[in-house]
């Protein structure tokens, strides 16, 4: 007895300290997923523990929203405030803890026994043994190898999210900038509505027309009206999906958006190496190939140890008879696999991997469609843009000039002016609306690469004025980012 | 008129304007035609007071074996309305209306007709009794002058009176586009008079901004010309105190056209039938002038001044209108008008008090295009336009050029007295 216990004790020593080195602290975890969005985006993430860094976060995101907001901006508020991204980072506090639960051996069993013979010698027979599984000392190391990978793949499914939700802020933050500059442009249809509006009235008070021309003027301002009452509820919903996904709440100040759109960048984005760089980066490939190497270590596990799925137990055993005689010894437990002999175990892990081999295969096939979609969408709307700012936004500009040269010999009437002025605005609303899917389309394209796309400053520089300078509109597109 | 032909067609954008349609080189005898005041008419054989064609010419003649030969050549030609506003017409002899075709009754005539125009063309002579073939209806009479052709016509002048000559080949296109002439037959021998007119009507679709008349337009013109030329383009008519005058109008437009003079009665004495009797002639302040006619009014300009003589059809003197602009009239625009101030800058309010206010303003127009309503008098603006002319009576005259304004005795014009209440 002597003699063995510390051998047993020997034996389990290693893995004892293998088991003792796993922290339960995610914090390390949460540096890598930290790392990596900064790396794609740019922006800090924190992890709101009720830590000294939860009222920096806290002051941050008071600043950003004190300030008219950029997407950026938007977006920054979002990573620090939105509460179901930080529920999302507790995936990796579960995925930390599963890790050490994996580093952990299965505590060995102590078992006495006591009996008392009924025939004498009338001593106790007291029988002792400890028992450990043996075999899980060889698969220990292997099974931390698998949580390890484990929970690799959840930071990087974790920072997956984060893009997600950054792609689904800007898209929002632009929905609420373009409402508020179509806003203002179908206020100004409205005024021309009712300018004409007013003008029948005055006819029709002074004998000139009839009371059919008059309702169907008026019908025209009551429409408009009823545009401008739409885009009033278009803001509130579009304001409130940004609010929730920036965790916003009343306490916090009330924000608003910088009035412009960011400029279109001049060039058209590059298509070489998007898909190469997309699938080098995008996360959630990342994790899903981790989740593939945990699985097949996995599978290496249980074929390695499926004649034996109940382990090896191995120990020792003392008893110690009524005639105070002492018998010593090892024992065994080991299960007989006649009938499980651990096939069905294995055959699930290799269908499970074949599954997620597949749907890895899948992933990259949509990454790569994801791009080419995304970027053919980007470039189409850009260039329409460029045809609204740079074509038709002049030509509507002309168009107005030219009436009003008519009106002025008297060959065209007030109402044509005001009907060419409100179709110049008509083609700022189609440009606004373009402007917007254009940034929409170019957040979806960064999720689909995994990774923000700077703007070049040089293209942003380019951007210039188009339309102001040669516009006869009271309120013209102001183009300049 | 000082500016060549060139700096014309810079100031207009002519040249940018041109199409093959009519971009064909025009004769020797074209320029831009109209911008010239009106040439010396040709001398005749002494028997007649030569026409003056205001803004046009006289065809001149050479005598071949005793037969007065003429040369019209149809071809395209830029007119000039009035300044600022050209159009890309058909005429004869770089004019519309083409020259004035000048002979007495007796003479044999041979007329040339050389086609440079991009399609057949015909020319039939209004009114005259020519033997059959000499009509000049293409396919009916002859075969149609093919572009490049010439063709001969050959006739004895049987009749005076005040004729026309115009296509009749593609004749709704080539008369809207300004083919149409004046073949005046003097009487041999007859009363003569001191000042001879003649003026052809002729009404236009010129869509404002443009240069081409459009062709399928049948009511709804916007440009309305004595010799294709709107006022204040149209010369004044300069005559002397007591003078016999005669006005000989056209008419070959799709309207008719009352043509009304002011301070004089004129006897209408001839038609495109011929000579009426004296004791049927009868007297007029405004002879309606119907398509297709031409009528001939004698007076003595016994009243000294300046004046009017225009078509009495309102919307005729006047330039490119719109026929469905609101009716504002009597509107109280005041606070309406700032509102479209704001959101069209440089927009004013015209109409409220009726439209005179137009020939005021010096507001830019479309090009190409005159103001409605324009002149300037010695007495402010005239407010007119189109088929509007001015003759000008006068106790003396060094010439028969623009004498300027009527200068009135004293106490003769109508002024402002003190409110009577
Ligand atoms: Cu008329």
């Amino acid at each position: 007895m002597a003699m063995i216990f510390p051998r047993l004790l020997a034996l389990s020593l290693p893995a004892l300290a293998l088991a003792g080195c796993a922290s339960v602290d995610p914090s390390a975890s949460f540096g890598n997923a930290q790392g990596t969005i900064r790396d794609r985006t740019g922006h800090r993430v924190e992890w709101s523990r009720g830590t000294q860094e939860d009222r920096q976060a806290e002051q941050a995101v008071r600043d950003l929203l004190s300030r008219p907001l950029t997407a950026d901006a938007a977006v920054q508020v979002a990573l620090l405030g939105n509460p179901s991204l930080q529920a999302t980072f507790e995936e990796i506090g579960i995925s930390q803890a599963d890790f050490v639960q994996a580093g952990l051996l299965t505590n060995p069993s102590f078992s006495a026994i006591v009996r008392f013979p009924n025939v004498s010698p009338l001593g106790a027979d007291q029988e002792f043994s400890v028992t450990g599984d043996f075999l899980q000392l060889f698969i220990l190391p292997l099974r931390k190898k698998m949580a390890a990978l484990q929970l690799e793949a959840t930071e990087l499914e974790v920072g997956n999210e984060v893009l997600s939700l950054a792609a689904e802020v800007k898209e929002a933050f632009y929905a609420v900038q373009a409402d508020e500059q179509l806003q203002t442009r179908l206020e100004l249809v409205n005024d021309i509505d009712k300018t004409a509006a007013e003008l029948a009235e005055k006819q029709h008070e002074a004998g000139n027309i009839n009371d059919l021309d008059l309702v169907n003027q008026k019908s025209v301002y009551t429409e408009s009206q009823a545009d401008v009452t739409q885009t009033r509820i278009d803001l509130v919903r579009d304001r409130e999906k940004l609010n929730r996904l920036l965790g916003w709440t009343e306490e916090l100040p009330r924000w608003t958006v910088s009035p412009q759109l960011p400029a279109i960048p001049a060039d058209p984005l590059s298509a070489a190496d998007l898909e190469k760089r997309a699938l080098v980066q995008r996360l959630d490939v990342a994790a899903a190939r981790k989740r593939i190497e945990a699985l097949q270590k996995s599978l290496g596990i249980t074929e390695g140890t499926r004649l034996f799925p109940g382990g090896i137990d191995i120990g020792v055993d003392t008893e110690k008879n009524p005639d105070r005689s002492r018998v010593t010894g090892p024992s065994i437990d080991v299960e007989l696999p006649i009938f499980d002999q651990g096939q069905a175990r294995v055959a699930t892990l290799q269908a499970q991997l074949r599954q997620a081999q597949d749907r890895l295969a899948a992933l990259a096939i949509d990454v790569r469609s994801e791009i080419r979609e995304n970027r053919e969408i980007l470039e189409g709307r850009r260039q329409l843009a460029d045809t609204y700012r740079q074509t038709l936004l002049p030509q509507r500009v002309s168009i107005l000039k030219l009436s009003q040269e008519q009106y002025n010999f008297m060959l065209k009437g007030s109402y044509d002016l005001l009907l060419a002025k409100q179709q110049e605005i008509g083609a700022e609303r189609a440009y606004i609306q373009t402007w917007r899917d254009y940034w929409t389309a170019r957040a979806e394209l960064e999720k689909a690469v995994g990774g923000f796309l700077p703007v070049p400053a040089a293209a942003e520089a380019k951007q210039t004025d188009p339309v102001a300078a040669a516009s006869a509109a009271p309120a013209p597109m102001n183009m300049k980012p | 008129m000082s500016l060549s032909r060139r700096q014309l067609l810079a100031r207009t954008g002519i040249a940018a304007a041109g199409t093959a349609f009519f971009g064909r080189v025009q004769s020797a005898l074209a320029a831009i035609s109209g911008t010239a005041d009106t040439p010396g008419t040709v001398a005749g054989d002494g028997s007649y007071t030569p026409v003056v064609t205001p803004n046009g010419s006289t065809l001149p003649w050479v005598m071949k074996d005793g037969v007065k030969e003429f040369h019209l050549v149809a071809e395209p030609v830029k007119r000039e309305f009035a300044p600022g506003m050209m159009v890309n017409c058909w005429g004869y002899n770089g004019s519309t209306p083409g020259p004035t075709i000048e002979a007495v009754e007796g003479d044999r005539v041979r007329i040339l007709v050389t086609n440079k125009l991009p399609e057949s063309t015909s020319v039939h002579w209004h009114g005259i009794l020519t033997p059959n073939g000499m009509d000049g209806v293409g396919g009916l009479t002859q075969k149609h002058i093919e572009p490049d052709e010439t063709y001969a016509y050959e006739f004895t002048l049987r009749q005076h009176g005040t004729y026309m000559y115009h296509p009749h080949s593609d004749e709704m296109v080539q008369m809207a586009l300004g083919m149409m002439g004046f073949f005046i037959i003097h009487p041999k021998g007859g009363p003569k008079v001191d000042r001879d007119f003649a003026i052809f009507l002729m009404e236009w679709a010129v869509n404002p901004g443009t240069f081409t008349p459009n062709p399928s337009i049948m009511t709804d013109f916007n440009n309305f010309t004595f010799n294709s030329r709107v006022y204040p383009g149209t010369a004044p008519l300069i005559v002397k105190l007591n003078q016999k005058v005669r006005v000989r109008i056209a008419n070959l437009s799709m309207d008719n056209h009352p043509i009304h003079i002011h301070g004089h009665r004129w006897w209408v004495t001839e038609t495109d039938g011929g000579q009426i009797p004296k004791s049927a002639w009868w007297p007029e302040t405004s002879v309606d002038v119907a398509p297709g006619t031409t009528r001939t009014m004698e007076f003595v300009a016994d009243n000294p001044g300046d004046w009017a003589l225009h078509c009495h059809k309102t919307h005729h003197a006047m330039n490119a209108m719109s026929h469905d602009i609101p009716n504002l009239l009597g509107v109280d625009q005041d606070a309406v008008t700032k509102k479209i101030k704001k959101l069209v800058p440089g927009y004013m309010d015209m109409g409220s008090d009726g439209m005179g206010d137009m020939a005021e303003m010096q507001m830019k127009g479309p090009k190409n295009t005159l103001p409605m309503m324009t002149g300037t008098g010695p007495f402010g603006p005239i407010e007119m336009g189109g088929m509007f002319t001015v003759l000008k009576v006068r106790e003396s005259l060094a010439s028969y050029d623009d004498p300027g304004w009527y200068q009135h005795p004293a106490g003769t014009v109508a002024q402002a007295v003190k409110s009577v209440s």
